[in-house]
């Protein structure tokens, strides 16, 4: 039988199979690929009147526009400082973090420490943008306390001032996903045959040796893997935490590509403008993506594909 | 060569130095977990405490009095209610017709077998590397032709599929084995049978793991009410918190209650999870 026949009368024979997966994948047509249809408007002079087919081309207009505008250089220092900032703290954090956890041998604490380490990754945006906003006002907690130890004179209010939001953003996320990005490692030093330890002890290494030489080494696939998925998002702001953050006062440092993209889409309804804005990030991570996945397996010896 | 046939011999001063090292791991991992739960133990205690005495006792955790006028305007707000409302409402829609439709999709996948089927998985699988920012104005216009904005339905719809569910469950049920349906096909049940009856109560963990994410991404969900809900009455928790603490923007501890009532649900969901979805992660290497 050859394969055209074969394959056909394969599926015929799997009807059942295919019911099953009909409604996800009609559904997974209109919600996730009909939108990428829409992504055309990057190139057209799209207006809310007619529909996306009649709309007039406008060719690569409005890419130009976005390179040669006065907001592109503030949008790209915004947003790649913050997320360099994040990849060069919050990266290694995580792997340390799971590290010393995974040291510890007394149990309660470890897992209390581990249990609550989660925790901030499930509270939304909304909730501790407040809780931040008022901590970090003229009469909140944090002044409180450095008035208290005597490091500040003056109260601060330091969602007023440009060159601390970086910090806070960093920061602040830091906090929220700090146990959560470790959970990975975790599981995968836990994969860690103990015998690798047992013979390092034997061969008198120190503990330290034993992190350098045989915990780091294990969990390299998993670096690897986490390594390539933060580079790749590193023109990715969290629109949520940006957003709940910013105010007209720290706008000069908080203003990041994703913002600018609602200001200019939803805002000023620049339809066409905005979504090639957005077209372009989503190219720009792919093309980090292959890079830091070659990346990593030069340096690594493992990458995702 | 002698040291290698004696069994492991801890001397009096190494004893001491490793429980030295583990109480200076302790502290150092105490601290961060410190870290982490401060900013819950000050919403907590703001909450409870009457805006006047917020910023004049700050480090007071545990107020002097219990303080419970807060959530009593909370109740009586005439739109806290309804947004809290509205997001369990969404939230208790989308999940079973989120859970019914994906697993039901992820089963076909891990047991259908035609040629072209993993290019096929992959092209599903490059719907994620597209972010939701890019295609926001043309979904926003898609929604808007299909009569979806400004209701709750555009939250709800679009969310009842989910590409990402359907490569974890998939992965999940194909450790199932095949041998354990061959027996049931042999008693004459189809498909749906063996899906219901066997991979479904094996696969808890998965739909549990499953169920939590949804909650807490569509509680969460501060983008899509945004953009796509306008009316006040029909915002969700996390959009109409935000309004809510720009209306109260003096009053902290009234805030504080707003948001310690909102976050009620994800921590005693969490709670009840947990030791699933770190096992779901832990075997499955995949987070969300």
């Amino acid at each position: 039988m050859n394969g055209p026949a074969r394959t056909l009368r394969r599926l015929l024979g799997q009807r059942d199979l295919q019911l099953m997966a009909l409604l996800g994948l009609a559904w997974m047509v209109i919600f996730n690929y009909l939108p990428m249809y829409g992504i055309f408007i990057a190139f057209k002079n799209f207006n809310i009147l007619k529909p996306v087919w009649a709309a007039p081309w406008a060719g690569l207009e409005h890419f130009r526009e976005f390179f040669t505008d006065g907001s592109f250089v503030r949008v790209m220092r915004n947003t790649l400082g913050i997320n360099g900032l994040r990849l060069a703290i919050g990266f290694p954090l995580p792997i340390i973090f799971a590290i010393l956890l995974s040291e510890l041998v007394w149990p309660g604490i470890k897992r209390a420490v581990q249990t609550i380490s989660y925790l901030p990754h499930f509270i939304s945006w909304v909730i501790l943008g407040g809780l931040l906003v008022t901590w970090l006002s003229d009469v909140g907690i944090v002044n409180a306390i450095l008035l208290k130890l005597r490091v500040i004179r003056e109260p601060i209010f330091y969602l007023a001032e440009p060159r601390y939001f970086w910090w806070i953003a960093v920061v602040s996320d830091i906090w929220k996903e700090l146990g959560w990005s470790a959970i990975i490692y975790l599981a995968a030093i836990t994969g860690i045959d103990p015998q690798l330890y047992e013979a390092a002890t034997i061969d008198g290494a120190t503990r330290l040796q034993k992190t350098r030489y045989v915990t780091v080494p294990c969990i390299r696939g998993a670096i690897a893997i986490m390594f390539v998925l933060t580079v790749s998002y590193l023109l990715n702001s969290n629109f949520d935490q940006i957003f709940v953050l910013k105010n007209q006062l720290n706008v000069p440092a908080s203003d990041v590509i994703d913002i600018y993209v609602y200001r200019m889409g939803l805002q000023a309804g620049r339809f066409s403008y905005s979504t090639a804005i957005g077209l372009f990030k989503s190219v720009i991570a792919l093309g980090l993506l292959l890079l830091s996945n070659r990346v990593a397996r030069r340096l690594m010896g493992s990458s995702i594909f | 060569m002698g040291a290698l046939l004696a069994p492991p011999r801890l001397a009096g001063s190494r004893r001491r130095r490793e429980a030295a090292v583990q109480a200076l791991l302790s502290v150092l991992v105490f601290a961060a977990g410190l870290f982490m739960i401060t900013p819950f133990v000050f919403m907590l205690s703001s909450a409870f405490k009457p805006n006047g005495l917020v910023f004049v006792e700050p480090l007071r955790i545990i107020p002097r009095t219990l303080f419970l006028e807060n959530f009593r305007r909370i109740f009586a707000d005439p739109l806290y209610p309804v947004w809290y409302w509205n997001s369990i409402r969404i939230t208790l829609i989308t999940i079973p017709a989120r859970g019914f439709l994906v697993s039901l999709a992820a089963y076909a996948f891990a047991r259908m077998r035609f040629r072209g089927k993993n290019p096929l998985f992959l092209l599903f699988m490059a719907t994620m590397m597209i972010t939701p920012e890019a295609t926001i104005i043309p979904r926003y216009l898609m929604y808007k032709g299909m009569g979806l904005v400004d209701t709750q339905w555009a939250i709800v719809v679009p969310a009842v599929f989910d590409v990402f569910f359907l490569f974890m469950l998939r992965q999940f049920f194909m450790t199932v084995p095949r041998e354990l349906s061959e027996a049931a096909f042999i008693d004459g049940t189809g498909h749906f049978w063996v899906y219901s009856r066997i991979v479904l109560p094996l696969s808890k963990p998965a739909l549990v793991t499953m169920v939590l994410f949804t909650f807490i991404w569509i509680w969460n969900d501060y983008v899509n009410p945004f953009v796509f809900i306008n009316s006040m009455q029909k915002q969700m928790i996390t959009t109409g918190l935000q309004f809510f603490q720009a209306r109260e923007g003096a009053n902290y501890a009234l805030q504080m209650a707003g948001a310690t009532f909102a976050v009620i649900p994800t921590v005693v969901l969490f709670t009840f999870t947990q030791r699933y979805f770190v096992q779901g992660i832990a075997t499955s290497g995949i987070k969300g």
